[in-house]
């Protein structure tokens, strides 16, 4: 393929004018090198969402749509981009209620868009605007509402950005250590008092919003990974560690609740320690115990040659008694490394026909939804082979330019589904 | 002479003339702590002088500097100066003493009261002692972080329940948002390019997780028991008696949040915005 191109390049030299030939490199630069990728996404802010908690109790929340539709979950949709990505994420205040903005946590975005009322924008009801930045680094981020944030973060106005490593690679940043599947966790607590006694001027959209107010004691009874606590995490796919022996798994923490995390993982897993806030520290070290405190982010690398079962405990921990006043057990099961045909690691299950494939493949997803998905192909070393934008479910996929070999298929929905599956290409 | 032998005696002569001896006093003070709110309560602070204040006291000296303290006590009960590894002093009430310290290496050291440990640092008796590094072009803010449970100081002789604690005030050098902008020692202010250096101390009994907003710093130095020197965060926890420094050079102008991302203590008395909070401003 270079060496076409190149070929291609000193015949066009030739024959076209110097002018030409910069606008042709240009283009050339554009298509291979892919300088400039913007990513665009919607997040609609809401204030009359709700959370079905572990006990069938619901809690009233705020949070973050990607229509209107939906119920705001929580955490909000996954913002996913690759380092080196233009972002743009349109936020549309629809709530009946208080101006919101949306803080890019670790980001280091400009004054105008880092989201903290009165020296950026806010947006009030029926109001929109773009955030814009570029996300520098890869690593995990997080976003949240930052008007009145101590009441629209508990809320639940918050969410995971991840920055994958340039071109997607599957490694934690770019050049970085590889692993084979991905999770995130972004912790946090429920106070159902919060939630009960919101102020009514939090449903008022005549109000500035910077009017100070005052706050009940923070004694939350609700721990939450990823939004679910005891049995809703079991059968999360998105929060349950499923791998095979000899795997890496990379497991991003975050923390955006008002107490310590506290990760206790098993000692068979090989914990070992490799960025926080989005750097990769100085050293990575091993450790079977990682403290998240508010705000924080964590990576991880899980490594086992064994075949178990077991659980990761997260601790919450007071900041002020220093004790732990609650632990979720997230199971985490290591397989022995089964066939193509019935993987299905993590997130939701992806149907593949015909698998093995040659030209084309079809694919269906487990759920009917009106979404749009965009589909990408990685071949075994994780590279990014080719993507597809704004398919549906039971679409063809054109895969004939593809080699022969074993693929990896990743497929996010504009509501932040993701599913994941594999396909072996004759 | 050998050139060598020159330059050693003018190396050495160079530290003499740089290493100072520094005098200062201090002053053990009882008084009220005045929240925003107007909540009022008992407090004990080491002052520069003999009117009590509940701003907290930093003293700063450049490497292998002498310090000579006259540590006045004004308090009807004898209190301590106490510097982890370095010093245990005791000053018997209404009257005074006089200790002497080196600092051999640059950083910064926490000083409180540990007779009945922590409840007289947790009163208000600790205060900072921070080493520079000679000839540093750098620009320095330093924050003593802490933390009050009103119901706890009412009066004198309350004894503290760690086991239930729930603090409702949170200070940096012993004031909240946003009158804590006006202390210079706190409100972070330089240019694009500009070295600055955070010296965080956190006498507080809580653990605090301070945010910054707008840029990434590296970790200088730190006491916590994970060693994360070197560490470019944006977020950085410190457990109670824990130290940290980071080194920050700004990459583009504006005004970014500070804050502990605990965001309850954005609070004070139950009411936000106020506590751990501050606007930092770079030009
Ligand atoms: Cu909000
Ligand atoms: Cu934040």
């Amino acid at each position: 393929m270079k060496s076409l191109i190149h070929e291609f390049q000193l015949k066009a030299i030739k024959i076209m004018s110097k002018k030409i030939f910069i606008l042709y490199i240009l283009l050339v630069a554009t298509l291979v090198g892919q300088a400039q990728v913007k990513k665009n996404f919607t997040l609609i802010m809401r204030t009359t969402g709700y959370i079905v908690l572990y006990n069938g109790d619901t809690a009233t929340t705020f949070g973050f749509a990607t229509k209107l539709s939906q119920n705001p979950p929580i955490p909000g949709p996954l913002i996913e981009v690759n380092e080196g990505d233009s972002v743009f994420v349109l936020a549309k205040n629809i709530s009946q209620g208080p101006p919101h903005t949306i803080h890019w946590h670790g980001l280091d975005v400009d004054q105008a868009n880092d989201g903290t009322p009165a020296t950026s924008f806010e947006l009030k009801h029926t109001e929109e605007a773009t955030y814009k930045f570029k996300a520098t680094h890869a690593g995990t981020y997080i976003y949240h509402c930052h008007m009145g944030d101590v009441v629209h973060v508990q809320m639940g106005m918050y969410g995971l950005v991840v920055v994958h490593a340039a071109n997607a690679a599957k490694t934690a940043w770019t050049g970085g250590p590889a692993y084979d599947t991905e999770y995130a966790w972004l912790n946090s607590e429920i106070d159902k008092k919060w939630h009960d006694s919101v102020p009514e001027t939090m449903h008022d959209s005549t109000q500035t919003g910077h009017e100070s107010f005052m706050i009940p004691k923070y004694n939350p009874t609700y721990f939450l990974v990823n939004g679910k606590s005891k049995q809703q995490i079991k059968s999360d796919s998105l929060t349950y560690i499923k791998s095979e022996e000899n795997k890496t798994v990379y497991l991003r923490l975050g923390n955006i609740g008002n107490m310590q995390n506290r990760i206790i993982f098993p000692k068979k897993l090989n914990a070992k320690i490799i960025d926080s806030d989005g750097r990769p520290l100085p050293a990575a070290f091993s450790s079977d115990t990682v403290w998240v405190s508010p705000g924080e982010r964590y990576g991880v690398l899980l490594q086992s040659a064994a075949i178990f079962s077991d659980s990761i405990a997260v601790d919450y921990i007071n900041m002020n008694t220093h004790k732990s006043i609650a632990t979720e057990w997230i199971p985490v099961t290591i397989t022995k490394t089964n066939s193509i045909a019935e993987i299905n690691i993590y997130n939701n299950v992806l149907q593949i026909f015909p698998n093995p494939a040659k030209d084309n493949f079809y694919i269906q997803f487990s759920e009917q939804k009106n979404v749009k998905y965009n589909l990408s192909v990685y071949n075994s070393a994780g590279i990014l082979c080719s993507s597809t934008q704004k398919i549906q479910n039971g679409n063809s996929i054109d895969c004939h330019h593809l080699s022969q070999g074993l693929y990896y298929i990743n497929v996010l929905g504009t509501d932040g589904s993701r599913y994941v599956g594999k396909i072996m290409l004759d | 002479m050998n050139k060598k032998y020159i330059y050693i005696v003018l190396l050495l002569f160079s530290f003499r003339i740089h290493a100072a001896t520094v005098q200062k006093q201090i002053h053990i003070n009882k008084g009220y702590f005045a929240a925003l709110d107007t909540t009022y309560f008992y407090y004990l602070s080491y002052n520069s002088d003999s009117l009590f204040s509940q701003q907290s006291m930093l003293i700063t000296v450049m490497q292998n500097d002498s310090l000579v303290l006259e540590i006045y006590n004004h308090d009807t009960v004898d209190h301590h100066f106490f510097i982890a590894g370095m010093i245990s002093q005791n000053i018997t009430s209404n009257s005074s003493a006089t200790v002497r310290l080196k600092f051999a290496q640059t950083g910064i050291n926490l000083f409180y009261d540990d007779i009945q440990f922590p409840k007289n640092m947790y009163l208000g008796l600790s205060g900072t002692i921070a080493v520079l590094e000679q000839g540093r072009d750098t620009k320095n803010f330093y924050w003593n972080l802490r933390d009050h449970q009103k119901q706890w100081n009412i009066q004198e002789g309350n004894t503290i329940n760690l086991s239930q604690y729930d603090p409702d005030y949170f200070t940096i050098n012993g004031q909240s948002f946003p009158m804590v902008q006006k202390d210079s020692l706190v409100k972070i202010m330089g240019k694009v390019g500009d070295t600055i250096l955070l010296y965080m101390v956190n006498s507080g009994l809580s653990a605090h997780s301070i945010h910054f907003h707008g840029y990434h710093s590296r970790i200088v130095s730190t006491t916590s028991k994970t060693m994360r020197k070197n560490w470019e965060k944006d977020t950085y926890p410190l457990e109670s008696m824990e130290t940290t420094i980071l080194e920050l050079t700004p990459d583009k102008p504006g005004i970014f949040p500070v804050h502990d991302h605990n965001l309850v203590a954005i609070s004070g008395g139950g009411r936000y915005p106020n506590g751990m909070l501050i606007m930092m401003e770079i030009k």
